[in-house]
């Protein structure tokens, strides 16, 4: 009987989830991958990063396991919070230098967004670029 | 009352309907060995995000329960408690401890995991898998009986398979206003200039193909819970529709959802591999050594 009580309690958050549209009750929250519905005559944007680093180079930044661990999408779920905040982006800066102790360390770090526009879904012309944010790197 | 009773014991017989526990035994074994080359290959990020916890940002289950902010060492000692018992329990050896052992390492290694902004999504079944398993206790790979609380669990396991789709149908309807807007959209579109491989990129001159591609998967979406109640070859070819389309997605965004497609597992007669798991075992063993230099 308990099987079933969970059950139904599992199915009930997991229908609230989708209701209220939240990944907040993980591992029960709403399958939204790709359920945004997008214009076909809409924009296409895309967070990336980009570092000055110590050698005077400017870089992408990696944002993936391999690289600096917190990935696009990380990045691009909490974009209003480092906008607001651009020092948590410190924490990026110091996870390259301590996962890849011989690597150019970052001196400024840029968040960037390229944004290709679409007419009946083709796309036209080249991405505007903008920096949303920018943090000088502490040591 | 009579008709009541009889609609709420076939409910109750659906849901725990016998399965044999050779096929959990299998299952068993599948599932948590695959958790371990999903800690080290798909949600290894836990380690190197250990690195910036000022990001770290839990879902509910992260702020409600007592749980530890994330640190280095207890992501490696995660590691290890995952590693022990996943190796443990993938034998069937004390399926209950060992399971339970996993089940809470691995959930508290998930919300790490999902703790910096992004949750994905394709974990659903396989975090339901990791907590129904222990309950089902003894299975060997010999064993010919059925069981009622092996039926639970890998029911369980199949409608947490199927609802990472159709609640996916139904998120896409919540979040567009109708299904059709969605379908019409460019979403594909997006998906491919973001990510896009260069086996798929040319489709986006092309978008009245993937408006179709979306109908089709919108469609399979809402369709799925039908999978359920297949049997035989029908079920089959749901299955291999499923994971085609798994496959699809990842040579054309690299994303490949093999914690939900390692679930599938759980609506085959895995318990036939056992036979020939053991005509092949037996087969190498009576064979004598061929003794080297001869062909």
């Amino acid at each position: 009987m308990w099987r079933l009580g969970v059950t139904g309690m599992a199915l009930v958050t997991l229908t609230m989830g989708q209701l209220q549209d939240t990944n907040d009750y993980f591992p029960l929250g709403s399958l939204s991958q790709y359920a945004t519905p997008r214009d076909l005559d809409g924009a296409v944007r895309s967070v990336y990063m980009m570092a000055d680093t110590e050698s005077g180079e400017r870089v992408r930044v990696p944002l993936n396991p391999q690289g600096v661990g917190v990935g696009r999408a990380d990045i691009e779920a909490q974009l209003d919070r480092i906008v607001d905040d651009p020092s948590l982006l410190q924490s990026i800066a110091d996870a390259w230098t301590d996962l890849h102790p011989g690597a150019d360390p970052y001196v400024r770090l840029y968040v960037m967004r390229s944004t290709y526009q679409l007419k009946d879904g083709i796309q036209q012309g080249e991405p505007d670029i903008e920096q949303l944010t920018t943090w000088e790197v502490r040591r | 009352m009579s008709r009541g009773l009889s609609a709420g014991r076939a409910v109750v017989g659906w849901w725990t309907r016998p399965v044999p526990l050779a096929r959990v035994a299998v299952l068993r074994a599948a599932i948590y060995l695959f958790v371990l080359y999903d800690i080290f290959q798909l949600t290894n990020d836990v380690i190197p995000m250990a690195h910036a916890p000022e990001l770290y940002h839990p879902t509910w289950v992260g702020r409600v329960l007592p749980l530890p902010e994330p640190s280095l060492l207890l992501a490696h000692v995660l590691q290890i408690v995952i590693v022990a018992g996943c190796l443990v329990a993938a034998t069937g050896f004390l399926p209950r401890i060992a399971g339970w052992i996993v089940a809470l390492a691995y959930f508290q290694w998930m919300v790490f995991s999902q703790g910096y902004g992004y949750v994905s999504h394709d974990h659903l079944a396989l975090m339901v898998a990791v907590v129904v398993l222990p309950t089902i206790g003894r299975a060997r790979f010999t064993d010919t009986d059925s069981s009622e609380p092996a039926g639970w669990a890998f029911r369980c396991i199949q409608v947490a398979t199927i609802a990472t789709y159709f609640a996916s149908a139904i998120v896409k309807w919540v979040r567009s206003g109708s299904p059709a807007t969605w379908a019409n959209g460019a979403v594909f579109i997006w998906a491919i200039m973001r990510r896009g491989s260069d086996l798929v990129r040319w489709t986006i001159d092309y978008p009245w193909l993937l408006i179709i591609a979306q109908w089709g998967l919108i469609l399979i979406e809402f369709l799925s819970p039908v999978v359920l109640w297949l049997k035989g070859k029908a079920l089959y070819l749901a299955v291999v529709t499923f994971v085609g389309f798994h496959l699809m997605t990842y040579l054309a965004l690299g994303i490949h959802f093999l914690p939900t497609v390692i679930c599938w597992l759980a609506f085959l007669p895995l318990e036939r591999l056992v036979p020939f798991a053991q005509r092949l075992i037996g087969g190498l063993r009576r064979r004598p050594p061929v003794p080297s230099g001869t062909a």
